[in-house]
Parts: C-alpha cells; structure tokens; sequence
C-alpha cells in the first residue's frame, strides 16, 4: 500500500457520528426557517410597497400636482433600489447550485461586476433623483411645517445624504476588493 | 375534481422527493461533513453547520435535478461552492481546528489517531481551494473523471494535479 493509500484509509476511519433522526429534523426545521423567512422578507416588503402606494393615493387626493409627482418619484426610487437588492441577493443565493467551479467562479466575477455598477452608476442616479424630489419639496414644507421642524427635516436630510454616500462608498470598496482578488485568481485560485 | 387530482399529484410528487432527500441525505452525510472539515481545518461544530448548509441548498435544487449528470458529482458540485462561499466569509474570522499542539505528548491509540488527522487537516489547508477541494474528493475515492467534472477542469488535467497534490500532501504529513 503506497503512502496516498495510507493517508486515505487514516481519513475514511474518522470518527463522525452518522446522521441521526435529530439531525434530519434539525435540518428539515433549517430549511422550514429559510423558507419561512423568505416568506416574512416578501410580505413585510409586499405591505411596504401596498402602504406606499396608499400613502401615495391619498396624498394624491389633497396635494398639488408637483408635489405628487415629487413624492411619487420618491416612493419609485426607493422601490426599484430596494428590487435591485432582492435580485442581488436571489442571484448570489442561486449561484452555488449545479455549476461547476470555474463556472461558478466566472458567474461570481459576473455578479461583482453587477454590484460595482449598481454602487456606481445606478445608486448615484438614483439618489441624485431621490434628492432632486426631495428638495423640490422644500418649499411645500417650509409653508406648511414650523420652522423649528423645518431646520430639522433640512438638517437631518443632509445628515442623511452624507451617511448614504460614507455607506455606498464603503460597499464599494469592499466589493472592489472581491472583484480585485476573482480578477487576480487570489480568492480561489487554480 | 380535476384540481383534487393536481393537488394529489403533487403531495406525492412533494412525498417521492422528501423520501429521496432523506435517503441522499443519509447515504451521504458522512462523505460531506468530511469535505467540509476539509475546509474548517477539522472544526465539527463549523463543519455541522456548513453540512447543513450544504443540504439545504440540495433540497432548494432537487426538484430541478435532471438525470443529466450523476447525482454525486452535482451534489460535490454544491458542496464545494458553499466551502468556497464560507472560505470567502471566514478569511475575515479565522477558524480554530484540530492542532497537533494541542495532543499531549504521551499519547495512546486514539490519540495517535487524532495526531494523524491533525497533521492532514494542516496539510490540507496549506492548499490553495480548488486543489483542496480535488483532493478531498479523491480521498474519499471519487473517480477522477467526476472531480473533472465537478471542477470544470480536463480530465487528464486532473489526472496531472492529483498526481502533484498526493505527492506534496504525502510529503508534508510525513514531514518530508
């Protein structure tokens, strides 16, 4: 028996306990929660979506058009940012099923480089859009909200604005890095 | 009527694949966990959760299997994926396995065991993922034509890199 051959029996004779019932139900309670939150994560973001819309209806019934309009291309904004994340995560979730590992790797490269287009194109637009509606708001709000409450819509919006930009910058660096090392072969080489 | 007969239809079909799941998750429990301490340096409790893992991704999968490919081979297929995903979320938190330091000196039997497979997961994880992944695989005796297919790689490529991943493995657990 040469030395592989040793070294293969020495690894098939490890201990591990086979599968028992308990682990069967504690894997079937596994994949019933994965399922369970899927479906949590679907109504809660379906009834955001139903309350916006209402939300958008009624103040529809009272406002003017702008400010419809302003509103509206608020509530679309934060709706088509928020799909693009769910197709992120369903995308990077089914990419571990039947491809084989250089397929697999090539399909990770695909997905980063989606990610970096989302980060720095798309979720520039769209906050640019996002903040356009808003500030075309302003006046609206100046007439109608105290002006105490005014100075902190403005201020905290800004604050707002500020802490998106750290973040998506920070999403992209670290996403950068993972394309960087697929790119470079580092993060699974061949 | 007709709509009793689809739902009956589908609770067996829903039945036929549970029951299929149970058996592939039997027969081959042992074969995952220990690719997965492959990948977690012989860390069980790391390796019990990435298994699970594993299995959930090949229960969301099964009803899309098509006889296409060999079961095996589409199941390693899923394995090694997921040890790669976690291998990319664990370099930031760095895992603690089986350390021959941690054996005493004057050991028995099973300790002796239990130096051996010390010695093989460190030697293991000094390769790089693709090959610790080919290389698991042919321990646990998978033909090479499988872990081509699994890998993406020719078969003689295969052949080839085997040949080079027993040798160095060999080499470094009998510290030569």
């Amino acid at each position: 028996m040469n030395e592989f051959e040793q070294l293969k029996n020495i690894w098939k004779d490890q201990s591990i306990e086979g599968p028992m019932a308990s682990d069967f139900s504690a894997l079937k309670s596994g994949i019933d929660k994965v399922s369970d939150k899927q479906k949590i994560t679907n109504r809660v973001l379906l009834g955001t979506v139903a309350a916006l819309v209402l939300f958008f209806f009624k103040i529809g019934a009272m406002a003017s058009s702008d400010v419809v309009l302003a509103i509206g291309t608020m509530i679309a904004v934060l709706i088509i940012r928020v799909l693009v994340e769910l197709f992120s995560i369903h995308y990077l979730k089914n990419l571990t099923s039947t491809n084989h590992i250089l397929n697999f790797k090539l399909k990770l490269q695909k997905y980063y480089r989606k990610r970096i287009w989302v980060h720095l194109v798309l979720t520039p637009i769209l906050l640019a859009v996002y903040s356009y509606a808003f500030w075309t708001l302003l006046p609206d709000f100046k007439l109608s909200l105290s002006k105490g409450f005014y100075n902190y819509v403005v201020y905290s919006s800004i604050v707002l604005l500020v802490f998106f930009v750290c973040f998506i910058g920070n999403e992209v660096r670290k996403e950068l890095k993972v394309l960087r090392e697929l790119k470079k072969d580092q993060l699974f080489p061949l | 009527m007709v709509d009793g007969t689809i739902k009956e239809r589908y609770q067996l079909t829903q039945i036929a694949l549970e029951a299929a799941f149970k058996t592939l998750y039997e027969e081959n429990y042992s074969k995952m966990i220990r690719l997965c301490l492959g990948y977690v340096s012989g860390d069980i409790d790391m390796a019990k959760d990435l298994t699970q893992e594993v299995f959930i991704k090949i229960w969301n999968n099964l009803g899309s299997f098509r006889n296409e490919s060999n079961i095996n081979t589409w199941m390693y297929r899923i394995a090694v994926n997921t040890c790669l995903m976690r291998l990319r979320k664990m370099k930031k938190s760095p895992i603690k396995g089986l350390d021959v330091r941690d054996i005493p000196a004057d050991y028995d039997a099973s300790e002796e065991k239990e130096r051996q497979f010390a010695e093989m997961y460190r030697c293991i994880q000094m390769l790089g993922p693709i090959n610790k992944a080919i290389i698991l695989m042919e321990l646990e005796g998978m033909p090479q034509k499988e872990i081509a297919q699994v890998i993406g790689l020719k078969h003689e490529a295969i052949r080839t890199r085997v040949h080079r991943i027993k040798d160095e493995l060999s080499k470094c657990v009998h510290h030569e």
